[in-house]
């Protein structure tokens, strides 16, 4: 009787796998049963772990927020976290698993923008939210995705308001630019220096580095033989801080403005005394006295033991976005969950957030400058006047003719 | 467009003192392709844990890195004598056994993933034990600036490092020429069988090769680690370049790993200078390219000194 035997165990291999299949599903389907999954996708090893470490920290923390308080329209949320490495084969892969093995209902992330460009279209074509709270690409929301919410000031917002700032109050003649060879510098180089030209500064010389790259001195020797009033500069923290103890290990004193990448406690440690004096742009600062970003500040140190750095910040207002967003639809339909999404107007980290139609977060910008506030390094917010702790300072000041 | 010749001195200096790092990190792995004619993929992640060793050594013993440098670079070297003996030492009776090209070449590809797997596992690593957040180590020869007339300055820390590689080039020179260990090094690099024949323990050659090389990957990221930054990633920035300095100089050849770490530290600076910042990391290949094009055996040959 071995042919029955033989049918006997198809069927019952078959009850198994229907019933783990119905299982599975009734398990992860966002429209029953008692959870909701979510995917984070962020460079948590490689080059760039450092800020993937504060998108993750802010995750959990947000979600356990929720949680605690009875979850979205009474589902519990559960996080799924994905490595990308900063490498887009390696973030397709993941937000596969994310889409078909998780069945997540909305994807976070992620740092770099040319992993969000490439992951976007699958998520878009999914029918699923992406939250987009680091990367900064101006092109990721100009595109008009339905389902693509940006929780930071993009490159554009950012550079042209930094650009803006230093025309007006350094009043430099020349100017010199630096920056990373990739999508985000050359942006960022070409948004900066065609509004400084606008406004008639000179750009006496413009200089790219090679990711990975930890000698500056060619590039900074030569914006020294150019004299410039002051230095634009786009890196990350790493960069950043060997640029500007390399840059006074020549003696190159000029004023540098950097974008927002260099916001952490971390730059000022790695940086030391050679961040005093420096200008950049940031999108959160945890010293802000806005109850919103004070909440989120004590909560996170209680929770991780360090203050949050901008990426952070960015993650939490997107998670802030979603609950809202979501119970304001008082519905899971992603439709009506975006429109809803669209009409918010909330108090996050960052201030007050409300989107356009394309999905970007119109928030204000801060500018903030590294000073020395009893003997430790700090950074004071020079702008909006609603913002403002203290007076700039030129680095004659600050390091003497 | 002009250059002025402040700017050019400044060029020169900066790239011979980077330079003399470049030969350091090349050297140790062009010891460990002629004495064992194996390549090493994780030569990088010996210097990553060079700088590690000495932060985690002035942060618990304190005192200067440039001290404890040489210190970290004796602990890493031991760690690279015990994956000598745990991993490495396996593939060379296997390689014993080989008979001809295709045999070494098929060894070598393991050896290659190994080396591979290895990187991979100490970035990872280094990622548990010290966290990603890129961290300095404090020294006070940092902020002390070197001002020459002329507006050239460059920190005291720079100029220590490049005395120390120097130093350390001319005794590993010194030790390889004069010593009877040296001369057996040598030996062994020419025909391991000979030399076991003439009573050279060459698995001990093998000890003391990975002890040397790892050691000086280390004693290279220890040196830098106050000048530049630490993070787990920093081997995998450095690796190609060192691979690029030990092809240049002909595999195997110390010599030439010296020579080649001076001409692409100085090649990049003045590239960097010349055609445009951004080209700066193509010139090392460009000089690669172009040096096994006109003398496919490097710019000293592949002797194994």
């Amino acid at each position: 009787m071995a042919l029955s035997k033989n049918v006997l165990v198809i069927i019952v291999v078959a009850l198994i796998v229907i019933a783990a299949a119905a299982f599975y599903l009734t398990q992860t389907g966002p429209a029953t049963g008692g959870t909701v999954k979510v995917g984070l996708i962020a460079p948590l090893t490689g080059g760039l772990a450092e800020h993937g470490l504060d998108m993750k920290q802010a995750a959990i923390l947000a979600v356990d927020e929720i949680n605690k308080q009875g979850g979205i329209l009474g589902k519990k949320v559960e996080l799924v976290i994905e490595d990308t490495e900063c490498n887009p084969t390696k973030a397709t892969a993941a937000v596969q698993r994310l889409l078909t093995q998780e069945n997540v209902y909305a994807v976070f992330g992620e740092y770099c923008s040319t992993v969000t460009l490439a992951v976007q279209p699958s998520i878009m074509e999914a029918k699923k939210l992406l939250f987009v709270p680091v990367s900064v690409a101006t092109k990721i929301t100009e595109q008009g995705y339905k389902y693509t919410f940006r929780t930071c000031a993009n490159q554009w917002m950012q550079t042209t308001q930094n650009a803006d700032w230093v025309v007006e109050h350094l009043k430099p003649k020349t100017a010199a630019m630096l920056g990373v060879n990739d999508d985000y510098g050359r942006e960022g180089l070409k948004i900066w220096g065609d509004r400084a030209k606008s406004k008639g500064v000179k750009i006496v010389a413009e200089e790219y580095f090679d990711k990975g790259s930890t000698d500056f001195t060619s590039q900074l020797s030569k914006i020294k033989a150019a004299n410039p009033d002051v230095i634009f500069v786009v890196a990350n923290i790493r960069d950043a801080a060997n640029i500007l103890r390399q840059a006074h290990e020549i003696g190159l004193y000029k004023q540098f403005v950097m974008l927002g990448g260099v916001t952490s406690d971390e730059f000022l440690q790695l940086a030391d005394d050679d961040a005093l004096g420096l200008v950049h742009v940031s999108y959160f600062e945890p010293t802000s006295k806005r109850p919103a970003a004070a909440e989120f500040v004590k909560k996170f140190r209680e929770r991780w033991g360090r203050n949050p750095a901008m990426y952070a910040a960015g993650v939490w207002d997107a998670f802030l976005a979603f609950k809202l967003g979501v119970e304001k639809a008082g519905t899971w339909d992603v439709d009506k969950v975006a429109d809803a999404i669209r009409s918010l107007r909330f108090e996050g980290a960052q201030g007050t957030i409300y989107f356009d139609e394309k999905g970007q977060a119109q928030t204000k910008v801060l500018l903030v400058q590294v000073q020395k506030v009893g003997g430790k390094l700090k950074r004071v917010i020079l702008y909006p006047p609603s913002d403002k702790q203290g007076e700039y300072i030129p680095p004659e000041k600050l390091y003497g003719g | 467009m002009v250059v002025q010749p402040m700017e050019l001195l400044e060029q020169i200096l900066f790239g011979l003192m980077i330079g003399g790092i470049y030969g350091v990190i090349g050297v140790g792995l062009t010891m460990i392709f002629g004495v064992m004619r194996l390549s090493n993929f994780a030569h990088g992640e010996f210097y990553m844990l060079g700088a590690y060793f000495t932060y985690t050594f002035v942060t618990l013993i304190g005192g200067d890195p440039f001290i404890l440098a040489p210190l970290a670079a004796i602990a890493v070297g031991a760690v690279g004598i015990a994956i000598n003996r745990l991993l490495f030492k396996s593939l060379y009776e296997e390689l014993k056994e080989a008979k001809g090209a295709a045999a070494f070449y098929f060894q070598d590809l393991k050896f290659i993933m190994l080396t591979i797997g290895l990187s991979i596992l100490f970035v990872d690593l280094a990622l548990v034990l010290w966290g990603p957040i890129p961290i300095s180590i404090p020294s006070p020869l940092t902020k002390h600036i070197v001002k020459l007339p002329g507006g050239l300055s460059f920190s005291l820390a720079r100029l220590i490092a490049f005395v120390v590689a120097i130093a350390t080039l001319v005794g590993l020179y010194a030790f390889l020429k004069f010593t009877k260990t040296g001369r057996a090094i040598r030996a062994t690099a020419q025909n391991p069988s000979a030399a076991m024949l003439v009573g050279v323990n060459i698995y001990k050659i093998y000890d003391v090769t990975m002890f040397l090389s790892t050691g000086l990957a280390a004693l290279a990221g220890g040196i830098l680690g106050p000048i530049y930054n630490v993070y787990p990633t920093m081997g995998l920035d450095v690796v190609a370049k060192a691979f690029v300095v030990v092809i240049t100089g002909g595999m195997g050849n110390v010599i030439g790993s010296i020579l080649a770490g001076f001409l692409i530290g100085l090649a990049e600076s003045l590239g960097g200078l010349f055609l445009g910042t951004e080209y700066k990391q193509v010139v090392a290949f460009v000089i690669m390219i172009i040096v096994l094009w006109v003398r496919p055996e490097g710019i000293l040959g592949g002797g194994r000194k």
